[in-house]
Order: structure tokens, then sequence, then C-alpha cells
């Protein structure tokens, strides 16, 4: 244990490399926190604070429900790092309850980390509504093209290459259409050299990393938004969406296409039905303003009220 | 004396293949032909060719006392006379028993009443040709798609010629009155009217396998002594219903087919008859008069047009394929006119519906698409290629009437110069000998 010089452990307060260590020391002062205290359950979310919550539970004797908003074979895409996989599988097999933020994960828990089917419970996430300041922002439009815009992490999860090809294949045959990638990631060098070559860098723009009401302008400018994962356990980024009034395209393959139906779902993979339907977004009034109307109506009923009420349920399943 | 009058709808659309947007301009054939080959022998052998057969002999056995009314879209038709040209010569050889009465509808099953009365007009014309063609009879009663029918679709009718329609008997214009009796539309009373007996209709074509109803199940005993059971002055009784009742929507394994052989004898026995729509609409008089301002349907709880126009995409995918119906009909391109019947099938707007869309009940199990985006974004980006051909006919520099009384011009300045060039050939033969030159004689 490493101490400073007035007897307290050192937090970097961001990601550091050493950050198995970090959590060995969050776990230790957890430790000191679940003897002072009383409470009744011990809610951990995610891989960082496993160890945590295991160290409470012991200590105090009180039920562990652990929140899977993410499993190392999303982030990897298939090849899971073996110490994070042995954490995540450690928090799983102690604890009491598995709450997973949707039915594509609560699959992967119970299949490649081999928890029971009672054990494991999903509660979609929801979406805050937005601030009356956000919902003032306007949309800012020099161009008089359509904007499609990605908005997310440059990563493998995201499929950002899906976006790439699909626009590859609309800005071949129409003039009147732009595309936008915002955010950063560490694909993202990759992604600018994959534009140059298809030849398409005039009408194809990077953002880089967008802060706060920044992303929100973003949306408002958008006419579609799309989000190409590979494997998303939940994804609020097309409910925020939708609230800015902008026509989504997702994936099947994310968690948040259980519970949406205003929206235009394709396989991440499928470049073809992603590229018909951005076209159709933009050339079909209709469509755009169907999905528009009727996504906002419908992302307005997704509330956090719900999912709050589905876990007081498991909590008071487990006192 | 009381009469059954049974009708039986035949319709099945040309399904759109996938159609991407990077197909615009370059591909012009829209259909999906095996699903539509495979859909239309399946339906064919479940239930056309069997109910054909299970009618042809009911007709033989009680000598053409048993009779019934028979509708076919022309879209279904043009498939089987492709895929399943049995099914016509059964219907053929149920229209020389002179037993069944063939009725007018739209060519394309489609929903032009509502939009284009031009258009409604061709598409019925079209159609009652095709039925004259195939089954030398000329229909005299109009059923619009869908049981469709309002005060202004009675008005176009009545000036298309017809004095007879079917409709459905929703509640929304009987409210307490019963539809087994003959009525008249109160817009144009020369417009007589059957309205369809939904409770009979339905407890057949829907009710009749579910074993969870409560009079499930039914015998043709049980069934007829219902009809026999209403008061004195009922008499007509229109059991209307889709053809694929039988064998399709029924299973033959649940007994559909032994309950319709039995339905006559019982029916005869307690002097009960069977009649056309014709025949009933000749021999009876109207009791009263239904007025219809907004358009109904049968399909539904609600009875109207919402499954095919509730919501924004079928609005504006309907809206922007009558746009271009003027230009259409000046064309003449025989490919582009068999694309715009086609392009008309209500079903198109059908898959379109998201009524029930969000607890994914028995819209699924109808449409081709997985969801109702996919089927507006097929469907338009047919219709974008294929207003692109009729403007490439067409141009769009130039109006619909400018184009029209131009063409009108051209046409009548040919006719012009045909007739010149005939009175000149007159005038030479004639005159031959005056005209040929004198070769000077040496």
């Amino acid at each position: 244990m490493n101490t400073n010089d007035l007897g307290c452990l050192e937090f970097s307060g961001r990601y550091p490399n050493n950050i198995l260590e970090e959590t060995n020391n969050y776990s230790i002062v957890t430790g000191v926190i679940a003897r002072t205290y009383e409470y009744d359950i011990i809610h951990a979310h995610d891989w960082l604070t496993y160890s945590s919550g295991l160290h409470a539970k012991n200590v105090s004797g009180k039920p562990l429900v652990i929140h899977v908003h993410a499993t190392e074979f999303d982030r990897s895409r298939g090849k899971p790092n073996p110490t994070v996989y042995g954490i995540e599988k450690n928090g799983m097999d102690h604890c009491d309850h598995i709450i997973c933020v949707s039915n594509l994960t609560r699959k992967t828990v119970i299949e490649n980390y081999h928890q029971p089917e009672w054990k494991v419970s999903t509660v979609h996430n929801a979406v805050e509504p937005l601030s009356p300041e956000i919902e003032a922002i306007e949309r800012i439009s020099n161009v008089k093209e359509k904007v499609i815009t990605f908005l997310g992490r440059i990563t493998m999860q995201k499929g950002p290459e899906f976006f790439v090809d699909a626009a590859t294949q609309v800005l071949r045959r129409t003039k009147h259409i732009r595309f936008v990638m915002a955010g950063s990631g560490d694909m993202m060098n990759q992604m600018i050299r994959l534009v140059a070559d298809r030849g398409i860098a005039d009408r194809f723009h990077f953002t880089g990393f967008l802060r706060g009401e920044q992303v929100y302008e973003m949306l408002k400018s958008s006419d579609v938004y799309v989000m190409p994962s590979v494997s998303e356990p939940f994804g609020i980024s097309p409910l925020e969406a939708m609230q800015c009034g902008v026509p989504s395209i997702i994936s099947y393959q994310s968690g948040c296409a259980e519970i949406l139906n205003n929206v235009i779902k394709t396989d991440y993979w499928d470049v073809d039905a992603m590229a018909d339907a951005m076209y159709s977004i933009c050339t079909y009034p209709g469509m755009a303003e169907f999905l528009k109307e009727e996504g906002k109506r419908e992302v307005d009923s997704i509330v956090w009220e719900d999912a709050g009420k589905k876990i007081r349920a498991i909590y008071d399943s487990l006192v | 004396m009381k009469t059954i009058c049974f009708y039986f709808q035949i319709h099945q659309p040309y399904r759109l293949k996938r159609y991407r947007f990077f197909n615009i301009g370059r591909d012009h054939y829209y259909y999906d032909d095996y699903s539509n080959e495979d859909i239309m022998q399946q339906i064919a052998a479940r239930s056309f060719i069997p109910a054909n057969r299970m009618l042809l002999d009911l007709i033989n056995t009680y000598k053409g006392k048993f009779k019934f009314a028979i509708s076919v879209s022309g879209v279904a038709l043009d498939q089987m006379e492709v895929y399943a040209p049995e099914v016509i010569d059964g219907l053929k050889e149920l229209s020389r028993t002179g037993a069944v009465e063939f009725l007018a509808e739209t060519y394309s099953h489609s929903l032009s009443s509502l939009i284009d009365p031009v258009e409604f007009q061709s598409q019925v014309q079209q159609q009652t040709q095709k039925i004259k063609l195939l089954f030398d009879q000329k229909p005299k009663v109009l059923r619009n798609t869908e049981m469709i029918f309002s005060d202004d679709i009675a008005e176009m009718a009545y000036n298309m010629g017809y004095t007879k329609m079917v409709s459905e008997g929703a509640k929304l214009i009987l409210s307490w009155r019963s539809p087994n009796y003959v009525y008249k539309s109160e817009n144009q009373p020369n417009m007589k009217l059957l309205l369809r007996n939904s409770q009979f209709s339905d407890d057949i074509s829907l009710r009749f396998s579910d074993y969870t109803w409560k009079e499930y199940p039914l015998t043709a005993e049980k069934y007829i002594s219902w009809i026999a059971a209403t008061s004195p002055q009922e008499e007509v009784f229109n059991i209307f219903m889709n053809y694929e009742t039988f064998g399709n929507l029924q299973p033959a394994h649940s007994g559909i087919f032994e309950f319709m052989k039995a339905l006559p004898k019982f029916a005869f026995d307690k002097g009960i008859e069977f009649s056309t729509p014709s025949q009933i609409m000749d021999t009876h008089k109207p009791v009263g008069t239904v007025s219809v301002p907004l358009a109904i349907s049968w399909s539904d709880e609600e009875r109207d047009l919402s499954r095919w126009l509730g919501n924004k995409l079928q609005k504006s995918a309907f809206n922007t394929l009558y746009e271009i119906s003027e230009r259409i009909r000046l064309a003449n391109d025989r490919r582009l006119k068999k694309d715009w019947q086609y392009l008309q099938s209500s079903d198109h707007f059908y898959y379109m519906s998201t009524k029930h869309f969000y607890d994914g009940s028995m819209h699924s199990k109808f449409s081709p698409y997985q969801s109702p985006y996919d089927a507006f974004n097929n469907y338009m980006n047919v219709l974008s290629d294929f207003i692109d051909r009729v403007k490439a006919q067409f141009p769009d520099s130039v109006d619909n009437e400018e184009l029209n009384s131009l063409l009108t011009t051209i046409h009548n300045q040919e006719r012009e110069i045909k007739k010149l060039q005939s009175e000149l050939k007159k005038v030479l033969t004639e005159n031959e000998e005056k005209l040929v030159e004198k070769t000077p004689v040496k």
C-alpha cells in the first residue's frame, strides 16, 4: 500500500496505466467506509467497482447488486482481456443479483460468463429530458445539403468503418448530402485515411471531440443520426438524437434497438441497407417528418422513473 | 323468403423486390417474381383450386339453385395467367354454369377512387374488359377495393353507369339498423346497396377455427339456424369474405370445406335460398337510405381508411403516386402502363401501416417487409425510378395541360395529313394521263 505523507491513499481521478492498483486501493477505502456506515444494499457499476462491492459485502454481509453497463466482450469485439474478464466473472459469481442494461447484454452475461438465468435481469436505460437551454438551441446550417452524422467514440465497438462505407455508397450517387463524423478515438486517424482513400473527403467532415452543448448543437444541425455499433450494450445517444428531433438509424446489435420502434434498424454489416436508409430519410420528406415526430413522442415516454421502479422491485426482493 | 348472398373476393398483389436507391435509374424491373410465384402457387393449391372444385360440385348437385358472386382483381388475374392458370380454368367453368356472378372492381385493387376519378373509371373499365374477355360476363355490380364506399364514390359509380354496389354494413352508417335489407344511397338515390353482415361473415372467415370462441365448433346446421331465427322481415343475408377463407385463412383441417358443402342442404331444408347480388337488388326494394360522408371500408374495428392512409408515410407515398397520373395517362408505353397498374395496389400502402406495429401482432404475418419504414423506403425508391421514366417521356418543363393540347394538335395534324394524302392520291390516279409528260416524238 502506497500512502502519502498524510497517510492517505492517492487517486489519480482518471484511468491511469496502473489501473488495477487503483481499483485495489479503491476497494480498500470501500472496506473502511463499509465498516463505518449502516445500509441495506450494495450496488456496484461495472468491473472497476466489482472488487469494492465484494469487499463491502464481505465486511457487512448485506446483499450485493452489480450493474453491468458493458462487458469486456463488447469492448473487445470477442477477444477479452483475461484479467478484466476474471474480475467481471468473480463479481458476477459472488453477488446476489445482476442487472443488465439490455437483453443483448443479459445474453452475453448468461452465455459467456455462465451465470444462471434467474440471477440476471434487464432494466433498460432511459434518457433525461432536455433542459430548456438545450431545447432552445437553434439549428446551425450554413450548407444547403442534408447532413448525416455519426457521433460517438471512434473505436472498433462503434463500427465507424461501416459508416464510411455506407457514406461512400451514398456520396457516389447523390449531390445533396454531406457526412460528419463527430468525436474522437483510437481509430480516428485510420478513418481519416479511409475517407481520403475513398475519395470522398470533400463531403465528409471530422469535428474532433465535442464538449457539452456542442454535442447538442451538432445533433440539432443534423438531418440523420447514425449509430452502426457492432455491439452496443445500450446506447443512449440515439435517444438524445431523437429528443433533438433527428431521425435515427441504429444497428440491430445495440441494446436500445430492443425498446425503440420509431428508428430505422439495420444490421451493422449491411452497408447497402444503411445507405438506402440514409438516402431515404434525406430524399423523402414523408419519412423524415414521420420519424422526427414519432421519434420525439416515443423518446419522451422513455423515462428513468420506469427503470427506477424496476430496480426498486429488485432491491425489495433481496432485502 | 330468406336468401343468402355469398360473395368471395380474390386478390394478390405484385410484390416488389428489394430495390435500393442505387438501382434507381438503372433497374426498371420492380417485382419479386420468386416470391409472387411461390405465394400464388401455394394459395392456389391450398385454397383457390379446392374451393373452385367444391363450389362447382355444389352448383351441379343443387342444379343451379346454389348461387354466389365472385370478384377478382385484374392484378390477380395477371398473376394467375402466368403462375396458376388452373385457377382461371376453374373460374371459367364456374362462370359457364350461369350460377356465378362476377362483380366489377378496380384492376389494381387500388385506392384511386379516393383521389382520381378519371383513373378510377379507367381502372374499372380495364377490369370489366378483362372479365368479359376471360369469363364472358359483363359485370353489373360494382365492388370498390376493400369495400371502400362514400357518397362521392356512389356518385362516381353512378356516372360510370352502375346502379348497384356492395359495401360494408358498418355501424357508423347503419347505427341501429340491420344490414339484412337492401338500401340505397342518400346522395345518389339511384344507387342500390347491399351491405355486408359482418357478424355472420366473420363467424366463418375469422372465428371458424377459434376454439376460444363460445360458439366453437360452428356447424352448418347451427349457422343456418341463426339465419332462420332472424325476424321474418329480414330477408337478405350478405356474407362477403376473402376467397382465401377456404383453405388458407381457415385451413382445410379446420373442416371449413365440409362446413361449406353441408350448408346448402340445411339452408334449403329451412326454405332459405341463395342468390346473386344482381338478383337481389333487382327484386327487392330498398327500405331506407344510407349517408356516408366519410369513406368506410371493411377493414379493422374502425371500418375506415386508417389501414392504408393512417400515417404520414402512407399519405405522402399515396400523394406522390397520384401526382403523376395525368402524365402517365398520356403515355403509350405498354411497360409503363403495366407498372402504373401494379404500383397502385392498395397492399403497398397496407405494408406501411404502423397501426399494429408496436405490439407486433397480425401485421407482420402478411407483410414481406421487416418494418413499415422498410416498406415505405422500398416503395418510394421504386416510385422514384418510375416517375423518372415517365418524365423522360414527357419532360417536366412542359406543363400537363400544355402537353395535352400539344399532343392533341399533333394528333389532329396527323389526321389532316393522312386525309390530304389520300385525296392527293385519288386526284393523281384519276388524272394520270394528263400529268404524264408528253415525250417529244422524234
